[in-house]
């Protein structure tokens, strides 16, 4: 029934490279904007300031209830009436603040992860609960978040999928349109799968090799 | 490297190759469509809604329209229950390709590279391409003006709007969105400064918007809008030009032409989206 034709594949490869690149670049902005937004509201969530507790719980909740391609849309159509952000600055502001809010959930548990004794320790040597959070409780949760910060941002590679809905040049949207013009929807999202795999991979094994080097250097 | 990543997509093509029953090709009537309707008494036809006013959904969920009159009417004429399935623009083609679908009612344009990958039956509606500017903007008269570096110009990804407007404009910047409606809205909150659309889909939306959107005066092309079936399926494409024959002019098409194209009175009854 359906003949095969692979060639659209190496006819093409300039637009393949050029959208996956285009993702990676989103991809990256967009977790180095999340992990400060994560790192502040995580603080947030554990702060004994009842306003900040409750606007860092109000975002993240928020953020969790709602589907990112809902938010991306929210964003560009509502949002972008306000502020000019356009197709590019509204993929990273939805994608980044959609991490930030996992991101944060994340540093919550790597900070309450790390025992009560420590902080006693620390506060009982005469230390002010800021200086043991910077020196003795962070580092030790840094160690722990790690692990989990590496997946969120494979899990964000894979959710900017999701911009192409807002007309965001990115890999999906790259294949989007050349199935438009090829109508070589199974060969071209068969490729497309695997970039995708293939960016996400290489990345977890990096991850892994700088995870072991931590590792060594805690023993 | 290279190596392994030529190896995977291989073992990839060779199990969806395995998985598809291609039976090679040769005219044969056995497997047409119009037989496999005929046998199943069922009719699939893709469609992609927000197409005004030829493919659109109302309250219910159920589809209305120009070209959902005529899709009835073919198959009553067959015989069998229409049944339709909701694709976006761009995975028509491809749904019909895999035989999800038996044929394409979408006001789809006839083209050359389409021709490539569905076959068409004849013309059945002749239309072009316009542009929809906002409302508050009076200075444009001609697309041409609008082809400067900074512009963005909203389509519908897929599109012949989209392919034409890739094609004619030069400087400015095509944003694909994905249907019309998704397109329009951009141009409504000022993300974009125009819309390259169908010229009926953009007169009903005239219609409804008001002074919010202008259309320029005069298309960038003309087409003529065909439905697709599976490639090379002779017997029924044979089957449906007979039909479009028949049912071009005929009592139902003029009902159905008078009330989708020369009134406006249904635009109640439809959802926005």
């Amino acid at each position: 029934m359906y003949q095969y034709d692979w060639s659209v594949i190496s006819r093409n490869m300039d637009v393949f490279i050029e959208g996956a690149l285009k993702t990676l670049e989103i991809s990256a902005i967009s977790i180095l904007l999340a992990i400060p937004i994560g790192i502040l509201f995580g603080l947030g969530r554990i702060s004994k300031n009842k306003i900040v507790f409750i606007i860092s719980s109000a975002y993240i909740e928020i953020m969790r209830g709602v589907p990112l391609l809902v938010l991306l849309i929210w964003i560009f159509y509502v949002l972008g009436q306000f502020f000019s952000l356009g197709s590019y600055w509204g993929s990273i502001t939805g994608l980044s603040l959609f991490a930030g809010a996992f991101i944060a959930e994340i540093v919550r548990s790597g900070i309450q992860g790390v025992p009560k004794g420590q902080m006693e320790a620390a506060r009982s040597l005469g230390m002010s609960h800021t200086k043991a959070m910077i020196h003795i409780i962070l580092p030790q949760a840094f160690r722990r978040v790690l692990p989990p910060l590496a997946s969120q941002f494979i899990m964000l590679i894979k959710d900017s999928s999701l911009i192409s809905v807002i007309a965001a040049s990115e890999l999906t949207l790259a294949a989007k349109n050349l199935v438009a013009t090829s109508f070589r929807s199974i060969e071209v999202w068969t490729f497309v799968a695997l970039i995708y795999f293939i960016m996400t991979f290489s990345l977890s094994l990096i991850i892994r090799y700088f995870e072991k080097r931590l590792l060594k250097g805690e023993a | 490297m290279k190596k392994w990543l030529v190896a995977v997509l291989m073992i990839t093509m060779l199990i969806i190759a395995g998985c598809s029953n291609d039976s090679g090709g040769g005219v044969s009537t056995e497997n047409s469509t119009i037989q496999k309707v005929l046998k199943e008494k069922k009719l699939i036809i893709g469609m992609s809604s927000g197409y005004f006013p030829f493919d659109m959904k109302n309250p219910d969920g159920d589809f209305v329209g120009y070209d959902v009159d005529f899709a009835n009417a073919l198959g009553e004429a067959l015989g069998v229950k229409v049944e339709y399935k909701q694709f976006t623009f761009d995975g028509l083609i491809p749904a019909l390709q895999t035989g999800e679908v038996d044929m394409i009612f979408a006001g789809m344009t006839i083209t050359g590279s389409r021709a490539l990958a569905v076959s068409f039956a004849d013309p059945y509606f002749q239309t072009g391409q316009a542009v929809m500017v906002p409302g508050d903007d009076t200075q444009t008269k001609t697309w041409q003006e609008l082809d400067v570096k900074g512009t963005k110009i909203a389509v519908g990804i897929g599109t012949t709007g989209a392919l034409l407007a890739k094609d004619v404009f030069k400087n400015a910047e095509i944003m694909d969105f994905e249907d019309f409606p998704a397109a329009a809205a951009a141009m409504a909150q000022g993300q974009a400064a125009a819309v390259v659309y169908d010229e009926p889909a953009i007169a009903v939306w005239k219609l409804r918007n008001g002074d919010a959107v202008n259309q320029l005066e005069g298309l960038i092309s003309t087409e003529n809008l065909g439905i697709a079936i599976k490639k090379n399926d002779f017997e029924t494409i044979q089957w449906v030009n007979s039909f479009l024959s028949s049912y071009l002019g005929s009592p139902s098409e003029l009902a159905s032409r008078a009330k989708w194209f020369e009134s406006s009175e249904w635009l109640d009854e439809v959802v926005e989206e």
